[in-house]
């Protein structure tokens, strides 16, 4: 709740008082409130501090904050922070994109959050709306345009999707609060020909693809690498972290609550992760421009974090967390680094922005293999630890999973395989532009490495 | 289906809606009646400005599907978002009484939240008809 | 009264119909004033469900939720609507056949 309080009000004031003013200054600021919260989730999430007075306002029954809500929370607003900071720009005039962006991120906390389905679907839209918007703010350019049109129409109609089922497992249980499912009596048992079980199905799938719609699983995903390609830069790693993120913190604690039901017939689900690693994996391997390689990888992380959703219990909240720590880290400093390296903005961003890197800036070459091998998942990198968690603890349920899993992740070394190629082996022009903010890169690939190589520790920190 | 009758009872039933059934019928049927009575008892002769639309008298100035300037969609827009808060005030009128102070802070803290919404918008000129 | 003789079930087959007629028009149609048209009448075969499904378990959750879908359809309209002028004032088409700029 603390975290809420805190955007809310930050992002009231950067709208008011950055009217018509560069927006730097206050992307900077913002971003240092971002770490605060962070630093204060951390605290609330451990225990050192207690925000219970604070949420006396909301009652219990539709959003609660318990020590993983808080832990994933500190997550959202860290990668935030992160992008705020490093995708800093100098040219646009008004604060509004950073309001937009705060706003999205308290619909994104809301959703991790939720004990009520009001919740969770006032979450999905604040972390929408502001999207669309966000997506086209690039307004002269036509691709950025086309983006926003077909990321709306796609959020409108899932949205519709979900609300339906919603509405069906409404009528199947009775209720709308998670902890109440299973205990108040549904009337459903007077109707002839449709048990209870019907309607709870069927508004399980539904509500299920309104939310892979969101996370961009196959073959829900068509939309997602053209919004992503036609976005701005920093929409597109707000899109495919934050997004992400929160809709498998939500969709996890859907399947958790529902996991009586679930449990016979999940076969549906292990078929949508099977398309989708598979999909991600192979249609990333002829694409020639950078963002459209991430947006296929992010279909491909997207299949692996399913399996997380079929395996889910109250005790493994480490394995998603240190899932999408890695996967987000190390998405947004590639996207990054290939932003600020890229001369003109106009044009396409493609992998001859890395060319020469090595001969010219080699730290910084140094630290792009980091990135690339942890989105890998290669040894020594938290990417690496994240998939050895996930795809272990599968095994025993899913061993066909967990195979596909290792072969989508063999096919992946492929594309990954072409950042390295043009950093290292092409000797290209030598006008590239010189990586600002390298002490963040430096951060970033510290904190992949040291979960890759002290998981152990860390995730005694974080409390298993 | 015995508890359910029972759930019933402190709801509005369907009967409750036959005066407003009621009141349709006979605005629909009243103009109806109106209409095809003057039709049948008067006299009809046609004639080129007869023919015409009726526009309060002005000459008719052109086609009604012109383009229209963006600034009516934007205060349409504005208009729609603000007029659809006012739904929120439906239930709470309703339970006024029993909500209390508690109920009153609360809708209190809406408002606020969407008057700072219309002083952004505000402040950010969109109100502004001519710059 | 012929309202009591209905069974819960045929506002769950009206509304499910309802819905599907706006997801089909989703799915063919190519104007996108007509896609919002479409999407608006999904969401209110959904509203129905909920009214239906709360009267009938005599629980008020469900027609709050209505409150609440209402109002987000509203925001969403707005700001598709804002992002269709967007896209008329630099194409001056309102059909959704310009979206092939973005292939790969």
């Amino acid at each position: 709740m603390i975290s809420i309080y805190i955007l809310f009000i930050t992002a009231v004031l950067v709208l008011f008082l950055g009217l018509n003013k560069s927006e730097t200054k206050f992307g900077y600021f913002t971003s240092l409130i971002l770490i605060l919260t962070t630093i204060l989730c951390v605290a609330g999430a451990k225990g050192w501090m207690n925000f219970d007075k604070l949420s006396t306002w909301a009652p219990q029954n539709m959003m609660f904050f318990g020590p993983s809500e808080y832990l994933f929370t500190a997550l959202i607003t860290f990668i935030v922070a992160i992008v705020l900071w490093i995708f800093a720009e100098n040219k646009e005039i008004g604060t509004d994109r950073i309001g937009l962006i705060l706003f999205a991120t308290i619909g994104a906390i809301m959703m991790i959050g939720y004990q009520h389905m009001v919740v969770l679907f006032l979450g999905l839209e604040t972390l929408s709306i502001p999207l669309f918007v966000l997506a086209g703010s690039d307004r002269e350019r036509l691709s950025s345009n086309e983006a926003a049109i077909k990321y709306f129409l796609m959020g409108a109609f899932s949205t519709a999707i979900f609300l339906l089922g919603i509405a069906f497992l409404y009528g199947g249980t009775g209720t709308m609060e998670l902890q109440a499912i299973g205990l108040k009596p549904s009337f459903m048992h007077a109707l002839e020909g449709m048990a209870t079980p019907v309607m709870i199905r069927i508004g399980l799938v539904l509500v299920s693809i309104g939310l892979l719609f969101k996370i961009s699983a196959a073959p829900f995903h068509f939309w997602s690498p053209d919004v992503y390609e036609g976005s701005p830069n920093r929409i597109m790693a707000f899109m495919s972290t934050v997004v992400k993120s929160a809709a498998f913190v939500a969709f996890s604690k859907l399947m958790l609550a529902f996991s009586g039901v679930k449990s016979d017939w999940d076969y549906w689900i292990v078929a949508i992760a099977i398309l989708t690693i598979l999909w991600g994996n192979i249609a990333a391997l002829k694409q020639n421009s950078v963002k459209r390689t991430l947006a296929y990888s992010s279909i491909a992380h997207a299949g692996y974090l399913l399996m997380y959703v079929l395996i889910a219990t109250e005790a493994s909240d480490f394995i998603l967390f240190v899932y999408l720590l890695s996967y987000a880290l190390s998405s947004i400093a590639l996207l990054a680094m290939a932003h600020q390296l890229q001369l003109d903005t106009e044009e396409n961003l493609n992998f001859d922005v890395f060319k020469g890197l090595s001969k010219k800036q080699p730290a910084m070459a140094l630290l792009l293999a980091i990135f690339v091998f942890s989105t890998a998942g290669i040894p020594v990198t938290a990417g690496f630890a994240a998939k050895f968690y996930l795809f272990s603890s599968t095994f025993a349920s899913y061993p066909l999973l967990v195979f596909v899993g290792l072969l989508g992740s063999a096919i992946s070394i492929g594309y990954y395989f072409k950042f390295i190629k043009s950093a290292y082996l092409e000797t290209g022009t030598s006008d590239n532009r010189i990586v600002e903010n390298r002490w963040v890169y430096w951060l970033l690939a510290m904190v992949l490495v040291a979960v890759g190589v002290f998981g152990a520790v860390v995730l005694q920190f974080v409390g298993v | 289906m015995l508890d359910l009758l029972n759930l019933r009872t402190n709801m509005s039933t369907p009967e409750s809606y036959i005066p407003i059934l009621l009141q349709m019928g006979v605005a629909v049927g009243f103009v109806v009646l109106t209409l095809s009575i003057s039709h049948l008892l008067g006299p009809s002769r046609k004639t080129a400005k007869k023919e015409d639309n009726f526009e309060c008298g002005i000459e008719i100035k052109g086609d009604a599907r012109f383009p229209v300037s963006v600034k009516y969609f934007l205060s349409a827009i504005l208009f729609v978002l603000f007029d659809v808060e006012v739904i929120f005030f439906y239930p709470y009128a309703v339970n006024f009484k029993s909500m209390g102070w508690d109920g009153f802070m609360a809708v209190l803290a809406f408002v606020s939240i969407f008057l700072m919404g219309f002083l952004y918008v505000w402040k950010r000129g969109a109100l502004e008809w001519e710059k | 009264m012929i309202f009591q003789n209905l069974d819960i079930s045929h506002y769950i087959y009206l509304s499910t119909v309802l819905f599907s007629i706006g997801l089909f028009g989703v799915l063919f149609r190519r104007n996108a004033i007509v896609l919002l048209m479409c999407i608006e009448l999904m969401l209110n075969a959904v509203n129905l469900l909920f009214t239906a499904l709360s009267t009938y378990m005599g629980d008020a959750d469900g027609q709050i939720f209505v409150f609440f879908i209402m109002v987000v359809a509203a925001a969403e309209a707005a700001v598709g609507l804002a992002i269709l002028v967007m896209v008329y004032r630099n194409t001056r088409k309102t059909d959704v056949s310009f979206l092939d700029q973005l292939k790969g």
